[in-house]
């Protein structure tokens, strides 16, 4: 396929993203993690029907790394918000603890099977085992909406999951920010020499630099034309400045969005502004993706993929059967909410995809397969279990202000 | 930043100053930390550089009541390669793909402006000032370049009729306009008024104007100045084709927008960018011209269905964002050191160009009896050159390849003058005639209209 014949099937994606995000059909059609467009991706890429090769895939860089800067931005805005409102502290940590150690017991696992198969050693090894410990940590909260979207049942269970993932993003993506410092290595600075842990200090200093000047000149802007020029800047640059350093782009655009919505007056407006763009940007980066996705080399990778994906799902199967305890309503749910908890977001991939587009071959093949299996598996069964557990859950809450809104206005 | 000037306080701006500096400092920093960065990192993080401080420096420039459009070149000179050096000419030229789209969006602005109602009652006038502008500025300029062409180097010892043949060469390049400038002053004014519409109906007519008089001379000055070279219509059907087949497609285009704005009317922006993108390439490669085109599509939606201001709404929310981005690439473009090496011929040059539109304009509102306040600052839309021009002598570099990238460096340190030059004259005509609208209160409205 030509660059061209490429760009505009990222445009057409683009253009139905846009009505995918877009408020009057809001997610309308589609998996909550878009999994069909991956598998596109896979089926148009080398490894299948090969329409889309290498060349072209690769002339695509700077698209690709603009989308995956603006999702950054997209996950910084909403971090620790479910819908118009904050997420409980208490929910928060309980969702960071539960991404935290899915993500520490996959790496884990996947220690031990890279020694245990001598797929590598040293640093190579470190580093493969982070990598897959972050593409197995995320929870479900693109599933739990795209629930709540189709059902009008808002059920506290459902309110409660979205607490629990309202910022579960930012352990994953402030740990792409070491990750990819200690691959960048050392930096020269004049005489001095930067290490590796100073340059994730980097990426995410220049994010949070680049929010709170966007923040201010935000607060001083007076047409949304401006706001979008300072938004569209401050991002660009922050992604541009840490791909130009082998810094991680997520990273840097994420503690952008972060600090943006915690310090401007008008971050509620922003997050009106710029939520649409979501399924524009998404869907193409989500093909392309897929078009990076590479089968295991060896039956070693092979096993190391079953396992990261085993140890992802047992540690959220036994998550949501412990979730379900905690609350008199949820109980008897167990199973229904364990199976529920093993669906996968947009998080996954695209974090493998930032992967893929800076790590060498040997972390990124099993990172994206681990992403791909995960999410496909997770998506075959997630989303119906987790039906079935908010359908089961007693007493729906009264509907929130922006439900109440959405419901008043004519379609 | 669309809208007219807000007024913002001694803090505000010593606070866009820091945040100018802090942008500057974290680019500095990038460089010191990777010194030969190439690829797509530096391409989007020079995007956003020239974003950040081509919108920064506008606000700055406000100041000094400067055009935002001199802030966003100054951005681009300033992060160019004379000057910070952030940005290498392999960037810049890789940022080209962003002036595509950019192009795109203010042709379709340019043909959404114009109403025909106001093209017929300004029918007469335009055709006065063409014939006048046209005669009197490409005679003049031609023996301009002809008496100064003994001081510059790639005419110097030319046979009197390839003399004569480049100066008429130099003389069409002369009566080029800017479009995309005279666009970017109106949609930063939100000017309204007699000038505002003689301004751009006569640099979008023009530009028309400019292409089958180019293609004219080409063909008649082929054989002074190549010898042995004859007279050929090759390049005026050439032309012909060019420009009709620009017409029917930015027609059938038109029409298909007005269509989809009929009948989905939702995600116009996205369409948009697929149709600047993927329309572009195509355009290029059949060889139609893109401007002719988008102004075509744009002045049949305008003027042929109810769409036409709900599209112009649209493209107008990108303005910033695009204009920005065209006008600093524009910036870095320029070539300093060539201007300073050229600059007593280009500012010669560029000062009888200046005369002769002057004149010109006068002598063609006299004709055309234009009302005295179009009479007095009709012209000062008139200077501006850019994107067209360099175009031209891109051109005029592949056909005369012996003189042609002389012809090429002269034409680019005159842009660099006439760039910056033409657009603080355009605004400043503007305010004097009071077409100049917006504020505080319309940029409150337009933001609680948009939230």
């Amino acid at each position: 396929m030509s660059s061209m014949a490429l760009l505009l099937l990222l445009l057409v994606l683009a253009y139905i993203g846009s009505l995918w995000a877009s408020s009057e059909r809001k997610r309308a059609f589609g998996s909550p993690s878009g999994i069909e467009y991956v598998l596109l991706g896979v089926l148009l890429g080398p490894e299948a029907l090969g329409v889309l090769g290498h060349q072209a895939i690769s002339a695509f860089e700077p698209i690709a790394l603009v989308a995956l800067g603006w999702i950054g931005v997209l996950y910084g805005l909403e971090c620790g918000m479910n819908g118009n409102r904050r997420a409980p502290l208490g929910r928060i940590v309980l969702g960071l603890v539960l991404t935290i150690v899915t993500a520490s017991l996959a790496a884990a696992a996947a220690w031990w099977m890279i020694g245990f198969t001598r797929l590598a050693e040293g640093d190579l090894q470190l580093m493969m085992s982070a990598a897959i410990g972050l593409v197995t940590a995320e929870t479900t909260r693109h599933a739990v909406r795209w629930i709540g979207e189709r059902q009008t049942l808002s059920s506290p269970l459902a309110e409660l999951l979205q607490d629990l993932s309202a910022a579960d993003d930012a352990p994953v993506l402030l740990a792409l920010a070491l990750l990819f410092a200690q691959l960048s290595g050392e930096h020269a600075l004049h005489d001095r020499t930067l290490p590796a842990l100073a340059m994730a200090g980097v990426t995410v200093g220049s994010g949070v630099l680049l929010g709170c000047v966007s923040a201010w000149l935000i607060g001083k802007s007076h047409s949304p034309v401006e706001r979008w020029t300072v938004l569209l800047g401050a991002a660009w640059l922050a992604t541009g400045m840490t791909k130009s350093l082998g810094l991680s782009a997520l990273a840097a655009t994420f503690a952008f969005g972060l600090t943006l919505s915690v310090l401007s007056r008008d971050a509620e407006r922003l997050r009106q502004q710029v939520g649409p763009t979501e399924g524009a940007v998404l869907l193409p980066a989500l093909l392309l993706a897929g078009a990076h996705v590479r089968w295991p080399a060896s039956q070693a990778e092979v096993a190391l993929v079953a396992l990261a994906i085993a140890v992802r799902f047992a540690t959220s199967f036994v998550f949501g059967v412990g979730l379900s305890f905690t609350r008199r309503d949820t109980r008897g749910l167990g199973p229904w909410l364990g199976v529920g908890m093993l669906a996968s977001g947009t998080l996954t991939m695209i974090v493998a995809f930032g992967i893929s587009m800076r790590c060498p071959a040997e972390i990124a093949r099993p990172a994206l397969a681990i992403a791909f299996v995960g999410t496909l598996l997770g998506e075959l069964i997630g989303p119906t279990a987790l039906r079935r557990a908010f359908g089961r859950s007693s007493a729906p809450p009264p509907a929130r202000p922006e439900d109440e809104l959405a419901l008043e206005q004519p379609q | 930043m669309s809208g007219a000037a807000v007024h913002k306080g001694l803090l505000t701006r010593l606070g866009q100053l820091l945040v100018l500096l802090s942008v500057v400092a974290l680019f500095a920093l990038l460089s010191q930390l990777t010194p030969r960065a190439t690829g797509s990192g530096l391409v989007v993080a020079a995007t956003g550089f020239l974003l950040l401080s081509g919108l920064l420096l506008s606000e700055l420039f406000e100041v000094a009541k400067l055009p935002h459009l001199t802030g966003y070149i100054a951005a681009g000179v300033l992060a160019g390669p004379h000057v910070l050096h952030f940005i290498d000419h392999a960037t810049v030229k890789r940022l080209e793909l962003v002036n595509t789209l950019a192009l795109a969006l203010i042709a379709l602005a340019g043909g959404l402006e114009l109403r025909t109602g106001d093209v017929r009652a300004l029918v007469r006038s335009l055709g006065v000032h063409t014939l006048v502008q046209t005669l009197l500025v490409l005679g003049t300029q031609a023996a301009l370049f002809t008496a100064l062409a003994q001081h510059v180097n790639f005419t110097r010892g030319l046979p009197v009729p390839a003399l004569i043949g480049v100066g008429l060469l130099w003389g069409v390049l002369a009566v080029s306009r800017s479009p995309s400038a005279t666009l970017a002053i109106l949609s930063q004014t939100r000017a309204k008024g007699p000038l505002s519409r003689f301004s751009l109906a006569f640099v979008m007519s023009s530009d028309v104007v400019v292409l089958v008089l180019m293609a004219a001379t080409l063909t008649l000055v082929r054989p002074m100045i190549e010898p042995g070279g004859t007279v050929s219509l090759k390049s005026l059907v050439s032309v012909g084709h060019e420009l009709l087949g620009s017409i029917s497609l930015g027609t059938t285009l038109g029409l298909m927008l007005i269509a989809y704005l009929r009948l989905v009317g939702a995600q116009v922006l996205v369409l948009l960018v697929a149709i600047g993108f993927a329309l572009s390439e195509g355009l290029r490669y059949l060889r139609f011209e893109p401007l002719l085109t988008f102004l075509t599509a744009g002045f049949v939606v305008q003027n042929l269905s109810s769409q036409g201001d709900k599209l112009l709404h649209i493209i107008e929310k990108t303005g910033s964002v695009v204009f920005i981005v065209f006008f600093a690439t524009a910036g870095a473009h320029l070539d300093l050191p060539l201007l300073a090496l050229m600059w007593p011929i280009a500012l010669s040059l560029c000062a009888g160009r200046f005369a002769a539109t002057f004149i010109a304009h006068r002598v063609g509102s006299r004709i055309a009896r234009d009302d005295p306040f179009l009479t007095r600052w009709g012209w000062a839309s008139l200077i501006s050159q850019a994107g067209l021009t360099l175009g031209l002598s891109a051109v005029l570099a592949r056909a005369f390849p012996a003189v042609g990238e002389g012809l090429r460096s002269l034409v680019v340190a005159t842009v660099a003058i006439n760039e910056i030059v033409g657009p603080i004259f355009f605004k400043l005509a503007l305010e004097r005639g009071g077409e100049v609208h917006g504020g505080p209160e319309e940029s409150a409205e337009v933001d609680a209209e948009h939230a």
